[in-house]
């Protein structure tokens, strides 16, 4: 479904050339919810920014479906963004200028769906994550796990295959963090969906169908 | 040692970075300065050229006995030389006449004595700088009134070597001199620009028709007793100067100056206030765009580096060094546009203000022009307007940054909101309306504070304009959301919400804009106003279908020559011409300042009189004008002095002064300080001047216009330099003297419209630069390029409405409060409201469609950055 092959990834900075990622392989299956761990500064964030098409590898080819990623024009690059890869990030991202439900429609808005169609598959997603009564409210008037709920309700309006998530539960305290893995746990395998979950923690890394373990931009171990 | 740290650690990094912002701010501070230093450098320049028209030709002399333009008997020179303390007088005759074979512009005719000259100025080697000592039959040609001396650049204008002949064309017709040496050196060579001829007094005389009449003496006291010497002086200047008086008062007019030169023209500085202080609250508002700019600038950097300063300030730093860093980088950037302003005022001065400041010069001193230049002085003070202009704007910002708590800098990073609460916004929208009701109640009640009250009452009403501009614009983003959403989808919305999240650091654009556009509008408008109201005032008020001068239009500004009145007989007899009306018109000393005098030859006037009269007909004071106990004076004459009907006016006449009783009031706009009608003969009796400055021909009836005035040309004789203006011609030649005035107001405009799509592309890069993280956020969700740069550019267009309408409305106000409070206030004119629909229109559009491109650009820009850069820029 996803896959990585030899792929690099190489960062010039002022001084120096910082190898994030350096050559790794990895095939994500369908209903798969693969974790990826790692120390801070290890390229497992890079990794999930290549997988969803937020950068582009170096060297080496990421495919979604056969279309390699790298080479895809922008428009297409966007739509699947859009549509079939979808990413959840550690701080939420979510609009403060938008609600709960209007945040949660936004890609489907931004891809041309009516606004009554956006909103209604708007507040099933937020349903799903047991928000439905916030719709109406605005990110500052939600706990950091309500915004994240959004985040991943966001993620859900558009149906997509692979859910990224990038340390989903690293701003959270313990108990909303582990509200929020049972509701990526349960996305997992919805209609063949893959979720790729990078994250430090042990623990959380826990529920994941594989852990690929990153040392220094390379696959240290699979389990 | 600690402030260099800092210095290097928050600021000089910071500025090396290529920062479009840094750029952007310093060229608005320097268009600011620029127009400023411009504004100060042509009033500077108008001024020196009033004064310097007496100064080069003096030659330096200590005093001068001057009659203004009635001239004085030769015997005031002789009379002069009698007084102990008198090492030399000299008598000088100066007019305008025209050179053959030089085409747009006049040279300065001077008479002088010859041999009083070569005696009495040896150091100088005589007449003009020119040495004839060695040359006796040279001497003797000059002295004989034979011969001419040519400065230098007439010389090199013409190709004239010595030997060569040099025709003049003077109103009384041609006379040819051969030139018997070239000057280069002192005054008289470098006066009205080189264009210098010399001639033997007998010899100007009869090129400048003015028989028996010297213009001037000047009195070189003897050796050590100059008035301005530090050395001891031989005699006492005050003392000579009172003998002077009394040794011409029985031959000279009365109303004759004794003094040094320069003060001959101390009434300049009065005349050209009007002008000046006018033309500096178009340089004032350039430079409150570049405040907005530098203020904005230090205000993200302070945003930005949160997290640099808490850390200093964790580290010890003091609140008062992060506040002097602060100023510190706002100096830098103040004292670069500042000297980037200075070089853009030099290249001004010596372009596009010279036109600007001739015909200033000439139409309101009647003479050319001195060269525009940016004094040392006064590039100083641009570059210490540059700081303390980005001081001032720092302030506010700098001292947010010494304040800022270390903990929370550290923490929370870059602040992306730079902008006020709902509830600063509101504060400021009330200061706003508190300000724009003081504005209000000094536009109602214009004399509360003098003359200022309508600059303050300006001033006040613009601050309330730039405080409530963020209140108005989240409105606006209120009111057209919806309507952006319905038309523009996700990216409208979008559009509309960074508007409502950052009201004050969007309304900075507009703001800017609306600043630019009011100052298009405001000076259009005038223009326009004053234009209009003056071509409708000569068809209505300026009998007449032709115009008689000499040498040039006498609405062409300096270089005509009165003609001698006999002349108008002359004109008279030409088929096709019904009446021929004398017009003289003289500026005199009065109170301190000049009016205008004109005189009308009443008798012929009266069966073509237009001018409408306030209260009553022509016909109710003909005889008190014609006797000579009457006059006419003008509204503004009336508003500025403070003398109506019934009252009377004494002027300065030859045998002494004059009191004349105001029978009525006219409606005129020749004069900023007032103008009193007289009757030309008795005027010309007053002022023992037989001259007139033009007539006025009307024709019979079905005459033809061109026909006649062919006609008059061929009865006056092609060798006499003769101008006739059609009255056609008098309107396009007065609607150019305005548009030239305005030249400059228009020039600061083009700065000022610089200036503000300056601030629009700064604010809304800085804008973008702030909204990083959140347009690659959009970006990770699935929004195209396309959607970005879009919202990004409606944004702007909507700043661009806002801005737009704002400036309009501010315009009309800043027009309005110009042309019914400032300028009746310092002119007693008071001119119709015109708003200038035509120019509203353009320039509406265009601060949308500008607006919008300035989004543009860094909207694309913003739409490449790698979206993974952006969700981790921090």
């Amino acid at each position: 479904m996803l896959e990585l092959q030899d792929v690099t990834k190489t960062y010039v900075q002022t001084r120096r050339r910082v190898e994030a990622v350096r050559g790794i392989s990895l095939r994500v299956e369908p209903g798969e919810m693969l974790v990826l761990l790692g120390a801070s500064g290890s390229g497992k964030s890079t990794l999930l920014h290549l997988l969803g098409g937020l950068d582009r590898p170096t060297t080496g080819r990421v495919l979604f479906r056969g279309d390699d990623l790298g080479t895809l024009p922008d428009d297409k690059l966007t739509a699947l963004r859009r549509e079939r890869i979808v990413h959840v990030f550690q701080f939420f991202n979510l609009l403060p200028t938008l609600t709960a439900a209007e945040n949660a429609a936004l890609p489907l808005l931004l891809g041309g769906v009516p606004a009554a169609e956006a909103r209604r598959r708007a507040d099933e997603a937020l349903e799903r994550v047991a928000l439905g009564g916030r719709s109406a409210h605005y990110p500052e008037e939600l706990s950091g796990g309500e915004q994240q709920r959004v985040a991943i309700a966001r993620a859900l309006t558009v149906r997509p295959e692979v859910l990224l998530a990038d340390e989903p539960t690293g701003n959270l305290d313990s108990a909303t963090g582990n509200e929020v893995l049972s509701i990526l746990r349960e996305m997992a395998g919805d209609e063949g969906r893959s979720v790729v979950m990078v994250t430090h923690d042990e623990a959380a890394a826990a529920i994941g169908d594989r852990r690929v373990r990153i040392r220094d931009g390379r696959i240290e171990s699979v389990a | 040692m600690t402030g260099g740290v800092l210095l290097r650690a928050l600021v000089l990094r910071w500025l090396a970075r290529p920062r479009a912002r840094s750029a952007l701010a310093v060229v608005a501070v320097a268009l600011g300065v620029a127009a400023f230093l411009a504004s100060a450098s042509v009033a500077d320049t108008v001024v020196r050229s009033a004064r310097a028209h007496v100064n080069q030709l003096s030659g330096g002399a200590d005093l001068a006995i001057e009659a203004d333009e009635t001239g004085l008997p030769l015997q005031a020179a002789v009379a002069a030389r009698s007084v102990v303390g008198v090492r030399a007088a000299l008598p000088r005759v100066i007019g305008w006449a025209r050179a053959d074979g030089l085409t747009g512009s006049r040279v300065l005719v001077v008479g002088v004595d010859p041999m009083a000259e070569i005696d009495a100025v040896a150091e100088s080697g005589g007449p003009g700088g020119a040495d004839l000592r060695a040359r006796p039959a040279d001497a003797l040609a000059f002295a004989a009134g034979r011969a001419a001396l040519v400065a230098s650049g007439l010389a090199e204008t013409l190709e004239l070597t010595v030997g060569a002949e040099l025709t003049l064309i003077g109103p009384n017709g041609s006379l040819s001199y051969p030139v018997v040496d070239i000057v280069a050196d002192g005054r008289m060579a470098k006066a009205a620009g080189g264009r210098v001829v010399v001639l033997a007094l007998p010899a100007a005389q009869a090129v400048l028709g003015r028989a028996g009449r010297i213009d001037r003496v000047d009195i070189f006291l003897d050796s050590g007793s100059t008035s301005s010497s530090s050395s001891a002086p031989a005699v006492d200047p005050v003392r000579v100067t009172a003998d002077l008086r009394a040794a011409v008062r029985a031959i000279a007019p009365r109303n004759v100056h004794v003094g040094p030169p320069r003060l001959v023209d101390s009434t300049a500085e009065d005349v050209m206030g009007t002008i000046d202080v006018a033309m500096r609250v178009g340089a004032v508002i350039a430079l409150l765009i570049g405040v907005f700019l530098i203020h904005h600038t230090v205000a993200v950097g302070v945003a930005e580096r949160r997290r640099e300063i808490g850390i200093l300030r964790a580290m010890g730093a003091t609140r008062g060094q992060v506040l002097r860093v602060f100023a510190a980088e706002a100096s830098v950037l103040g004292l670069t546009g500042g000297a980037l302003g200075v070089v853009l005022a030099y290249v001004l001065a010596r372009g596009a203000l010279e036109g600007f400041a001739g015909a200033v010069t000439s139409a309101y001193f009647g003479t050319d022009p001195a060269r525009v230049e940016v004094s040392p002085a006064l590039a100083a003070s641009g570059l210490l307007i540059g700081v303390v202009v980005a001081l001032v704007a720092a302030w506010a910002p700098a001292s947010q940054a010494a304040r800022l708590p270390p903990n929370d800098s550290i923490r929370r990073g870059p602040d992306g909101s730079h902008g006020a609460g709902t509830g600063a916004v509101r504060r400021r929208f009330v200061a706003a309306l508190v300000m724009a009701a003081a504005g209000s109640l000094l536009v109602v009640f214009p004399s509360t504070l003098g003359r200022t009250t309508g600059y303050i009452a300006l001033l006040l009403l613009l601050i309330a304009f730039l405080a409530a501009s963020p209140l108005v614009l989240q409105l606006a983003a209120r009111a057209v959301s919806p309507l952006l959403t319905r038309w523009c989808g996700v990216p409208g919305r979008l559009a509309a919400d960074d508007l409502l999240r950052h009201p004050r650091r969007a309304a900075l654009p507009a703001a800017a804009l609306a600043f630019g556009l009011a100052l298009v509008i405001e000076t259009s408008g005038t223009l326009e106003s004053i234009s209009n109201e003056t071509v409708r005032w000569m068809d209505e008020n300026v009998a007449g279908e032709l115009f008689v001068s000499s040498g040039r239009s006498v609405m062409g500004g300096a270089g005509y020559t009165p003609l001698m009145a006999e002349l108008g007989a002359e004109i008279a007899r030409v088929p096709g011409v019904a009446h021929v009306v004398r017009v003289r018109f003289r500026r005199l000393p009065w109170r301190g300042t000049r009016i205008f005098v004109l005189g009308l030859d009443i008798e012929a006037y009266a069966p073509v009189w237009k001018l409408a009269l306030r209260d009553g007909e022509l016909a109710d004071h003909a005889l008190e004008l014609t006797s000579g106990r009457g006059c006419f004076v003008s509204e503004n004459f009336v508003l500025l002095h403070g003398l109506d009907v019934g009252d009377t006016v004494t002027l300065p006449g030859a045998a002494g002064e004059t009191g004349f009783r105001i029978l009525d009031v006219f409606n005129d706009y020749s004069w900023p300080r007032g103008t009193v009608l007289l009757d030309q003969p008795r005027m010309a009796e007053m002022l023992q001047d037989p001259l007139v400055d033009d007539f006025s021909v009307t024709l019979v009836p079905g005459a033809d216009v061109a026909a006649t005035s062919s006609a008059i040309d061929a009865a006056l004789g092609a060798d006499r330099d003769i101008v006739i203006t059609s009255a056609a011609e008098m309107h396009a030649q007065a609607r150019q003297v305005l548009a030239d005035i305005f030249s400059l107001a228009y020039a600061q405009v083009a700065a000022a419209l610089a200036v503000a799509f300056l601030g629009v592309l700064n604010t809304l890069w800085i804008s973008v630069v702030l909204r990083r993280r959140e347009l690659g956020l959009l970006r990770s969700v699935g929004a195209t390029r396309g959607q970005i740069v879009r919202s990004i550019v409606i944004e702007a267009a909507v700043l661009g409405v806002v801005g737009a309408v704002l400036g309009l409305i501010g315009g009309a106000i800043v027009e309005w409060v110009l042309l019914r409070r400032i300028l009746p206030a310092d002119t007693g004119w008071a001119y119709p409201f015109h708003f200038p629909w035509a120019t509203a229109a353009v320039v509406g559009v265009l601060a949308i469609v500008t607006s919008a491109l300035a989004g543009w650009f860094p909207a694309r820009a913003a739409a490449r950055v790698p979206i993974a850069d952006a969700l981790g820029h921090e």
